[in-house]
């Protein structure tokens, strides 16, 4: 109990939340890759603006009232689930207005930028979380 | 994380199925005849890809290949009347009927397969850079 009340302050479950879905966003970011020549495929999509927007939501409802469960909740792409784990479902994107003559709409730039992205705030969220670690670490020992 | 790296290495071995086909083609663009000696020169052959990975389960993610097709576009005819192979009578006498592969055609699809393999390399690559910082945050 305790421990739960120490891992669930402040950031810190946003930081797990971006964890998570930047792991589902690097999966679908896989599978678009392997479907690039693929005849017929959709991309998939994650809307990322979305998804911070729901997070800062979710913390803006937690500083009111700490007491309360931190659910992120976006459209039909994001949601959180009983147990507190974070569901990401992408979704397919629209063609929009090119396609290739194999009737994919999976762009390599696009894919390869995402992916960029992904690992840029993948390396934040988990150097964020690294140092609320050692500040717990910190305050257990009792040394600065 | 794990799921990604087979996302990626499915990507990989269907786009080298893919170059194997084309290697394939390149290899036999002059043959003119079957197996059986008869003048019935070699077919293109074309990897069909679809998404989903079967060899993982029903509803893997990930992409394979689904058959391997051959190409009915109709041979091209080479006049070459002293080869063993060409036609003894009638409109196209003198001609050999030869292989629908067009090499050009080829030597970009490589390169596209090839390209597309290097695409699902960085992806495995980063997919490990990711995992080993999440690993980090334990030590």
């Amino acid at each position: 109990m305790f421990l739960t009340d120490v891992t669930d302050r402040g950031a810190t479950p946003a930081l797990m939340k971006t964890l998570a879905f930047n792991e589902a966003r690097l999966r679908m970011i896989a599978e678009n890759v392997a479907n690039a020549n693929t005849p017929g495929y959709r991309a998939k999509q994650l809307n990322v603006d979305a998804f911070q927007r729901a997070l800062g939501e979710a913390l803006d409802v937690r500083r009111r009232d700490p007491s309360r469960p931190f659910v992120v909740q976006s459209g039909k792409e994001v949601a959180t689930d009983a147990g507190g784990a974070l569901r990401v479902t992408p979704s397919d994107r629209p063609p929009d207005h090119v396609l290739f003559h194999d009737g994919t709409n999976v762009s390599i730039e696009r894919e390869m930028a995402d992916l960029a992205q992904t690992g840029v705030r993948h390396e934040l969220a988990t150097a964020l979380l690294r140092d609320r670690i050692n500040g717990l670490e910190k305050a257990i020992r009792g040394t600065t | 994380m794990f799921t990604t790296l087979d996302i990626s290495t499915s990507g990989l071995i269907a786009q080298r199925t893919n170059l194997d086909t084309i290697a394939g083609n390149i290899a036999m663009q002059d043959v003119t005849r079957d197996e059986n000696g008869n003048p019935n020169p070699y077919r293109r052959r074309v990897a069909l890809f679809a998404p989903g990975d079967p060899s993982r389960g029903q509803n893997a993610p990930g992409v394979h290949v689904a058959k391997v097709v051959e190409d009915s576009t109709p041979f091209g005819l080479r006049w070459e009347p002293g080869h063993v192979d060409a036609i003894k009578d009638g409109k196209e006498k003198g001609y050999v009927r030869v292989s629908n592969v067009d090499v050009h055609t080829e030597m970009v699809n490589a390169m596209v397969a090839a390209r597309a393999y290097e695409a699902n390399v960085t992806v495995a690559e980063m997919a490990k850079k990711m995992a080993a910082t999440t690993i980090s945050l334990l030590i």
